[in-house]
């Protein structure tokens, strides 16, 4: 069986959605500007039969004739190289689509190799981890060196 | 007569829900899996189509050269055909529940398989 993870990291899947996304927004620019495919073939310097291949999902060409398509229908090329595992895991709480719409903007940072502390570092005692009531002349030990530890807490 | 089971695709999350239709404990979408991952061409056409399936459960717009509407003519429950160059994948759309893949098969059987698919979706549809 194929799992999400390993279709995510498949070429095969983000292959199909560059050529989705191309035929939706040709299709779309078609459309909206009531241009047949032969004019736009035209405009383009191509032939016809490129422009269905680019409406049957199949485009798989030069960089630089993505460039030249995108340009044609009003669109800017931007390309974003994301962290795989980040793909996934926007994925997983169904944000893929974030990363390609700059409509949402999501930023996460998430450092794996420790656990989140959630608690004032003022209030324990470092290195126990639970909260004691503390004499008013307490002077907390390596109070410093735990804030140094915790900067990860920081949200950005 | 057949127990039919429904169970969700893993690898296809979107706001539609896709499953594989589990006919008397036989998965054929296991089977269909085994059949072409030792062929590196139909297994990345499988995941091809596995993509086309995640696009759609996102309602978003496919060609019809990889994904069309086979719904004969007077029948109420749709019929959707997912393609690639050498595999094809036949669905059925069962409302309030999602789209059900009841057959994978290649593109040299594709008249058989059809038939077969729809005998499938019958038989389904008459123990709901």
């Amino acid at each position: 069986m194929v799992t999400r993870e390993e279709l995510l990291k498949s070429k095969e899947f983000w292959l199909a959605r560059l050529q989705s996304i191309l035929y939706e927004q040709v299709e779309k620019y078609l459309k909206d500007n009531n241009i047949s495919k032969t004019e736009f073939a035209s405009k383009l310097g191509v032939s016809k039969g490129y422009i269905s291949q680019i409406l049957n999902g199949d485009f798989d060409h030069k960089v630089s004739k993505f460039i030249e398509l995108s340009l044609a229908i009003d669109k800017a090329p931007l390309l974003k190289l994301e962290a795989i595992d980040k793909c996934v895991l926007l994925d997983s709480i169904g944000l893929l689509d974030s990363i390609q719409e700059n409509a949402v903007r999501v930023d996460i940072s998430i450092n794996f190799s420790k656990p989140v502390k959630i608690e004032k570092p003022e209030n324990l005692i470092p290195n126990h981890g639970f909260k004691k009531k503390l004499s008013p002349n307490y002077r907390p030990y390596g109070l410093k060196q735990f804030e140094e530890d915790n900067k990860f807490m920081t949200l950005a | 007569m057949s127990i039919f089971e429904l169970k969700k695709i893993e690898a296809i999350v979107g706001k539609q829900h896709f499953y594989e239709l589990v006919i008397d404990g036989h998965s054929q979408y296991e089977e269909f899996t085994n059949t072409v991952k030792s062929n590196p061409q139909y297994y990345s056409e499988f995941k091809t189509i596995l993509a086309y399936m995640t696009f759609v459960s996102d309602l978003k717009m496919l060609p019809k050269t990889k994904f069309r509407d086979i719904t004969p003519s007077k029948d109420w429950v749709k019929e959707y055909e997912f393609k690639s160059d050498h595999l094809r994948a036949y669905t059925f759309h069962v409302e309030k529940t999602g789209k059900v893949v009841a057959l994978w098969g290649f593109k040299n059987t594709q008249n058989e398989d059809i038939k077969k698919f729809r005998s499938i979706k019958k038989r389904y549809l008459d123990t709901i």
